[in-house]
């Protein structure tokens, strides 16, 4: 079973998956729909249900469904956490990196005093089998990192801080 | 009739000369550029000689290498295509020289249409209507609005060294031309340090109507009707259709006599198409006149089943047209979307890349010609113009439905495309109600305005993403135990993506 996050406008929804590349089951809301599809190349004929309908894949997250062209791009519940808490992060302007999520440090990508630029990783954490990078939020400076690759961290553990920045020239 | 002959072009258009020179029994030599040796009209060709470089001005343009090529390879005539050297004077010229025809028409006819003030001079002379103004500035105030009363309100104040809309005024009443004709100067003194102003008609809501002539040289000129060319982006044809559905019965009489009266005062010999601007009460205005096979011919083959290119070479050989005017009846309506490399989003910016999926509509009344193929490479040398759609039916709502359809089957990976784009077209009611003029996409279109057609849709796309997750997540696994993966192909993709 795997379970994605739609958000249509406001609302978000839990779309539950489970079976293969080609068959399974969807769950959406109190609807199940029965899933069934045939691929070839960068298009597949799928069935919800007897329904049929044409996707094409335009590349990245960009489709065509029966003619139609439209972006989607879904997150998975874990990855929809993440994008959350960074969003957070962002607001809050936090001098600290904290765990999202109960993980493992799989892989540190910066040192102690290191300069980084808002979007660089910082490091890659490890939950439920998916690895996640975790960027920068802003400009700064690495101050301390508080953990070693293949630590487990629990969820708000500080991972690493930033040196206070002047705000002077 | 020709035995041999070359094409001077490329893509779809080299394609369709090749198409009917075979039905004709004609031999046909393709010129292609080091870039296009795996293109369609290479491979469909009897022969095919490199002449340059991939850049078009190294290759297609190079008119002495071309000509060299035909004298070499015994070819008869050269066909031109449409643009690259199809309206190039002294290249027709050179033709002639070297005792090769070339099918179109005189170099003195196009050089006559080429320039548009001498086009003006000429269609003013042939008794053409063009769009009234004066040809040179107007210094006196008094001189300009006399001139304007002539012509009638709505006037066009232009800058005479204008561009950018810099210098320009619309003046709908006598008494506001005063004050913005001091302004204009004053825009335009300011803007090029030239304060000379024209006063032009306003053409209101205009319509692009053009009308596709044939004329052999034993002083036979037919008109095969008009096409309606109004739907433009950057100023280039985007939906064409044929007949317009915005000219009545008494306008296409006078539009179509008006162009045979053109072309036989300059003397035209070959196939032509008179453009026109046609304003909201039907008035119509001489814009200009093409001298080639223009790129949307196939909407007018469709509804008076004439073959145009067998009709150029037949006059380029000195026959006779097969068609008297009374030969040429129109049936059914037909309907062109240019499928181009370009992103509709991104304010039609053109897009290149390779083609790794083309698949062609087909059924009933649809027609592509397409220059490309799964495979074929889109680059930055040539036009993003990749194929033409065209559908007939019996009546106008009908072709638009047939062309829907087609759009929906036609597939198109690998680059980005205006496929959405033209499925907006035609769902729109403007389109559908047939009254649509040049202003059509500005007025109209948004890029939001292509949203997927509805939830079902996108419930689909979602599905399909979650598939392809599952897809790749069960590759990593199976690459994580060391085995050998057969589908590396998608992985990759997916990967890159």
């Amino acid at each position: 079973m795997r379970r994605f996050v739609r958000h249509r406008g406001e609302d978000a929804r839990i779309l539950a998956y489970s079976g293969s590349c080609s068959a399974g089951e969807l769950q959406d809301g109190e609807t199940q729909l029965n899933v069934e599809a045939v691929a070839r190349r960068s298009e597949w004929s799928l069935k919800l249900g007897d329904r049929v309908f044409r996707v094409e894949h335009l590349g990245e997250h960009r489709y065509r469904v029966n003619g139609h062209e439209l972006n989607c791009q879904l997150k998975t519940e874990l990855e929809d956490r993440f994008a959350q808490f960074q969003r957070d992060a962002d607001g809050a302007g936090a001098r600290q990196l904290e765990a999202p999520m109960p993980g493992r440090i799989v892989k540190l990508l910066v040192a102690e005093g290191d300069r980084v630029t808002k979007g660089q990783g910082l490091l890659i954490v490890e939950a439920m089998k998916m690895e996640n990078e975790l960027k920068a939020l802003s400009e700064g400076t690495v101050e301390a990192i508080r953990v070693e690759e293949g630590q487990g961290v629990e969820k708000g553990a500080v991972l690493l801080t930033f040196a206070e920045e002047s705000t002077e020239g | 009739m020709f035995k041999r002959i070359l094409i001077a072009n490329r893509g779809e258009i080299a394609l369709r000369v090749i198409r009917t020179a075979r039905e004709m029994g004609i031999e046909t030599i393709a010129v292609y550029s080091e870039a296009d040796r795996p293109s369609l009209h290479v491979v469909e060709a009897d022969y095919a000689v490199c002449i340059g470089p991939a850049p078009s001005r190294e290759s297609y343009l190079k008119g002495d290498v071309i000509l060299d090529v035909a004298r070499r390879m015994g070819a008869e005539a050269i066909h031109p295509g449409y643009g690259f050297l199809s309206e190039n004077a002294d290249f027709t010229r050179a033709c002639s020289a070297a005792g090769i025809v070339f099918v179109g028409p005189s170099p003195e006819v196009m050089e006559s249409m080429g320039s548009k003030t001498r086009a003006r001079r000429t269609m003013i002379d042939a008794g053409v209507p063009v769009v009234p103004g004066t040809e040179e500035a107007i210094q006196d105030v008094n001189a300009a609005l006399e001139i304007a009363r002539e012509i009638g309100f709505p006037v066009m104040l232009k800058a005479a060294a204008g561009g950018g809309g810099k210098g320009m005024r619309l003046v709908h009443e006598e008494k506001d031309f005063v004050a913005a004709l001091d302004a204009a100067r004053r825009e335009a003194q300011g803007a090029f340090g030239d304060a000379e102003v024209y006063v032009e008609k306003f053409v209101e809501e205009p319509h692009h109507i053009e009308v596709q002539i044939l004329a052999d040289s034993h002083g036979n000129v037919i008109h095969l009707g008009e096409r309606e060319c109004s739907i433009q982006r950057r100023h280039q044809k985007v939906v064409e259709e044929s007949p317009s559905p915005f000219v009545t019965h008494e306008l296409r009489q006078a539009i179509c006599d008006t162009a045979v009266q053109a072309a036989r005062a300059v003397g035209y010999v070959n196939a032509g198409t008179i453009e026109f601007l046609v304003d909201k009460h039907r008035n119509h205005y001489f814009l200009e006149m093409n001298t080639r096979l223009q790129v949307e011919h196939p909407v007018t083959e469709w509804v008076t089943g004439v073959d145009l290119v067998r009709q150029q070479l037949l006059v380029a050989a000195g026959q006779p047209l097969e068609y008297r005017q009374q030969d040429i009846t129109t049936r059914g309506h037909a309907v062109e979307c240019r499928i181009c490399a370009e992103d509709p989003r991104e304010n039609f910016l053109p897009d290149t890349g390779r083609i790794h999926t083309h698949r062609l509509p087909s059924g009933p009344g649809i027609r592509v010609d397409s220059g490309v193929e799964s495979g074929s490479e889109v680059s930055v040398h040539y036009d993003p113009m990749l194929a033409k759609l065209t559908a007939w039916a019996q009546d106008r709502d009908t072709a638009i439905a047939r062309m829907h359809r087609a759009l929906a089957e036609y597939r198109l990976h690998g680059v980005r495309s205006n496929l959405d784009f033209c499925r907006w077209v035609m769902e729109h009611p403007v389109f559908g109600s047939g009254t649509y003029t040049t202003r059509f996409i500005e007025e109209y279109f948004e890029p939001e305005m292509l949203d997927g057609g509805g939830d079902a849709n996108r419930e689909a796309a979602e599905v399909i993403e979650i598939l392809r997750r599952v897809k790749r997540e069960k590759g990593l696994a199976s690459e994580d135990r060391g085995e050998a993966c057969r589908s590396t192909a998608w992985k990759q993709q997916h990967r890159r993506a």
